[in-house]
């Protein structure tokens, strides 16, 4: 489906299918339609402007009907068709876990708690890497707790309570345990052509595997390289900048994956593909596959009133956690992605910690081996971030923000993420700053994000 | 060179700042958390000369032209429109109030008019009335473009101001963090946190907090031009789409926590909904919430009192309405503070007048 930018009219689709991304939902005459079509078309015209020329052009003031005619062609819905009403219930759970990758899951199988999820079959499924072994001991878990396992949206802490959305049912529940398994995502790096439809997560890639014959990898993680040996393509990172573990190094360079720096990234539509050029070299793919690093998705443990900070030995946010997965902030528990983990392995133990003294001995002694391993040992190194291949691009997908303006706002000395907020508009838009603030915030090395509001998803 | 320290970096005390450093004179802010983190963060940004006493009119009518004219100066847009407020009259009470308020809204000037509420596209089979006058502005844009104007000139303290200094019935400075920052003057622009501050210092100032939430929707095509007033709900378009409102009740005093409620989430809800052609399944993308400063009165504090120790200023308790005031209200203490002119206003909204017994009873607040 093809859909235009608000305010630049650029085409845009999903970089990543998961619900409340940007893109991911789009309204037809009013309907609200789930969106995760590829597009082929990438050329289009569009205004690509500064947001702070609402600022700088000072004749805008004096013209007070042009915001308003502006404002009237903005690319947004002219109407939402009316939606039936949920019916509310309280219902009394003592833990309650969100999310159902396999440390959710493994938690799950542990506890006698309920499962909310909105999105059961997670990338594991689509990893062709994966063993069916793993797959089908999930499978079994997903199968044998099926009555405690509900399809639905967490929606965040109201004053009534946590509110789950499942089908046209709101649930309020107050438990006295919340397991957040919610994992992580990858998002898009900063670099000139960073929203062209195409651009995707490895996630998106692995469930489109079959109609991208050509593409490059973008990341400093171990999942780009195991994007890159399913893909058989090369690696981009942002100079000196390598998250890797060894084993995966060593794999990569027995399997013979190229990894080049990059001081320069640019990528421009070129007839149905697109062509990418960075200090040493170009090559016209079918897609630009990014793995930077997985950023743990924040926003709901920070909505119950869990605490998180800046990993700067990674360039991420993680909550605030010991090593069995328990955030005295809050006092609920994390587990998984949530907590900044990729590894399968590491996954299930972590899913398996709060419960079990055992696993958690196995766990820490895993976590040795990864970068993950100093925010236990509280050896905190700067590194440069992940996400910044070159200037350029977008910061903010739903409201168009450039990355420049973002730019232009550090400069005049708002230099975190809540002031770029407040001053350069960016995690405003659709999606609430699930995307930008992360993003952005990592190569600010802000220490802080955006205060995450309920609703987490629109409601 | 008097040395002005400024408690709260909201809206107020960065005018402050700015209009102390226009007159050459730096001035020091104490912020806890950071700029614009109480209401001057949290407001829906409208304006409007439409009160209920004369006196808060009056105020108006000096202070939004100013707000205006500084829309069109600082370095950041506060993107001041005028939209206009539409009252929605659907019960007989709201009938009543407008009805007598378009009479002594006319004799001062700042009439408003009666009309069918589907002449603005309201889907309302009530009589509406509009108020032209009135408008909208970005919060964060006003603060922050006056805070860029003259940061250079102001210093930025981070930390919880607590104690007062005072010897010899004069002001000394204030205690942050158990440093003591020395000052002439002191300023209090704490907004809700005002009455606390002082009672902590053996003043009473009645301002108390007054929970409110608010809430915007997902992007819907720019149509709704004015603030529209239910009985129930207020709730107005920005110029990037979304629907901002908020519902109207009375709620217990105190600092309750900000979290929202999935009950007024709904009331705003049902409004938008119902009045707003092609919102009828709009959805809320999110919703926080804030402290309106209240005073016995609803109608803000500015000045001194004589009882009060020499130095000692307050500018504060706006309940729903201080942010459209507060370039102005800066100015105005700023004479004060640095040449001492003394506005007519500083009499009509003194913190004597609850001893006195001078209340501006403003009954609207919204
Ligand atoms: C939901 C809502 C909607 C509103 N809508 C409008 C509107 O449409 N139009 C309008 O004009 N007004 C509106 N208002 C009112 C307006 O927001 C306030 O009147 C105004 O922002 C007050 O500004 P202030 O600078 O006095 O206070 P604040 O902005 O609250 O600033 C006080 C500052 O003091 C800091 N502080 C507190 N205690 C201490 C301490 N001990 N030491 C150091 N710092 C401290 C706080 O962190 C805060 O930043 C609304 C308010 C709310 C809550």
């Amino acid at each position: 489906m093809e859909v235009r930018s608000k305010r630049h009219g650029r085409i845009r689709a999903p970089f990543d299918c998961e619900k409340g991304l940007p893109y991911t939902e789009v309204n037809l005459n009013g309907k609200l339609v789930e969106n995760c079509e590829p597009v082929t078309g990438l050329k289009g015209f569009s205004l690509p402007f500064s947001g702070m020329y609402l600022h700088r052009v000072k004749f805008i003031r004096h013209v007070p009907w042009l915001l308003e005619k502006i404002a009237e062609r903005m690319n947004v819905p002219e109407r939402y068709s009316a939606l039936e009403e949920y019916a509310e219930e309280r219902i009394n759970v003592d833990t309650l876990i969100i999310g159902s990758g396999l440390s959710g899951l493994t938690a799950l199988s542990r506890s006698k708690g309920i499962l909310v999820t909105n999105d059961l079959f997670t990338d594991l499924f689509d990893d062709p890497l994966h063993q069916g072994e793993l797959v089908s001991k999930i499978k079994e878990v997903i199968k044998q707790n099926e009555s405690r396992i509900i399809q639905g949206d967490f929606m965040g802490k109201f004053t009534e309570g946590f509110v789950v959305r499942a089908g046209k049912k709101l649930l309020l529940i107050s438990p006295s345990k919340v397991i957040f398994a919610v994992g992580g995502r990858y998002l898009p790096p900063i670099f000139e052509g960073n929203d062209y439809p195409n651009v995707i997560s490895r996630r998106l890639y692995l469930k489109r595997r079959s109609i991208y014959s050509k593409v490059v990898v973008l990341g400093s993680s171990d999942d780009a390289i195991k994007t890159a040996l399913v893909a058989g393509a090369k690696i981009l990172i942002p100079r000196e900048v390598r998250l890797f573990s060894r084993r995966y190094l060593e794999l990569a360079e027995t399997k013979g994956v190229e990894i080049d720096e990059v001081n320069f990234l640019r990528v421009k539509p070129k007839d149905s593909k697109l062509s990418v050029e960075w200090d040493r070299g170009n090559q016209l793919v079918d897609a630009v596959v990014f793995a930077p690093v997985k950023q743990p998705r924040i926003e709901s443990m920070a909505n119950a009133g869990c605490e998180y900070r800046f990993y700067p030995n990674m360039g991420i946010y993680l909550p605030e956690h010991e090593m069995d997965g328990y955030m005295r902030s809050c006092g609920h528990f994390v587990v998984g992605g949530a907590r900044g983990i990729w590894d399968d392995e590491a996954s299930m133990l972590s899913g398996e910690a709060p419960f079990n003294p055992e696993a958690l001995s196995f766990l820490s002694y895993h976590l040795k081996e990864m970068p993950l391993h100093e925010y236990y040992t509280r050896n905190f190194v700067s590194v440069r971030s992940p996400y910044y291949y070159s200037p350029g691009g977008y910061a903010c997908f739903c409201e168009d923000v450039l990355w420049s303006d973002v730019e232009q706002v550090t400069k005049m000395g708002y230099d975190n993420v809540e002031l770029a907020k407040r001053v350069g508009g960016i995690g405003l838009g659709e999606c609430q700053g699930k995307v930008c603030t992360y993003v952005t915030g990592s190569v600010l090395s802000s220490q802080k994000l955006i205060t995450f509001r309920s609703p987490l998803y629109p409601m | 060179m008097i040395m002005v320290v400024i408690l709260g970096g909201g809206g107020h005390g960065i005018s402050l700042a700015y209009h102390l450093a226009k007159k050459g004179v730096p001035s020091t802010v104490v912020e806890m958390f950071r700029i614009n983190y109480g209401s001057s963060g949290r407001n829906a940004g409208r304006f409007r000369y439409h009160f209920y006493t004369r006196e808060n009119v009056e105020f108006a009518k000096e202070a939004i032209p100013y707000l205006l004219k500084m829309c069109r100066e600082l370095p950041l847009n506060p993107v001041c429109v005028k939209t206009g407020y539409l009252w929605v009259l659907e019960d007989d009470r709201s009938l009543d109030t407008i009805k007598r308020m378009d009479g002594i809204w006319k004799s001062l000037g700042v009439s408003g008019k009666f009309l069918d509420c589907a002449e603005v596209d309201i889907k309302s089979e009530a009589q509406c009335y509009l108020a032209p006058q009135d408008g909208a502005f970005h919060h964060d844009y006003l603060t922050f473009g006056m805070y860029e104007e003259v940061k250079d000139k102001v210093t930025l303290i981070p930390g919880e101001a607590k104690e007062l200094v005072i010897s010899g019935g004069k002001v000394k400075g204030v205690k942050v963090d158990g440093k003591l920052i020395s000052a002439d003057a002191v300023v209090v622009t704490l907004g809700a946190w005002s009455g606390k501050f002082m009672k902590e210092n053996g003043i009473s100032l009645p301002v108390e907090p007054e929970k409110k939430e608010i809430f915007i929707t997902e992007d819907l095509k720019y149509r709704v031009k004015p603030l529209v007033i239910t009985p129930k709900v207020y709730f107005s378009h920005t110029l990037k789409g979304e629907i901002i409102g908020g519902v109207e009740d009375v709620r217990e005093r105190g600092f309750l926590d900000f979290n929202v409620s999935l009950e007024r989430m709904k009331l705003f809800l049902k409004d938008v909904r119902r009045l707003v052609k092609g919102a009828e399944g709009i959805r809320v993308l999110r919703g926080w919430a804030g402290y309106y400063e209240m005073t016995p009165d609803h109608s803000h504090v500015m000045g001194y009192s004589e009882s009060w120790p020499e130095g000692l200023f307050v500018d504060a308790g706006y309940s729903g309405h201080g942010m459209m005031f507060s370039p102005y209200s800066g100015k105005i203490m700023a004479d004060l503070i640095l040449d001492n002119v003394k506005s007519r206003f500083i009499d009509i909204f003194s913190p004597e007048r609850f001893e006195k017994n001078r209340l501006v009873d403003e009954r609207m607040v919204i």
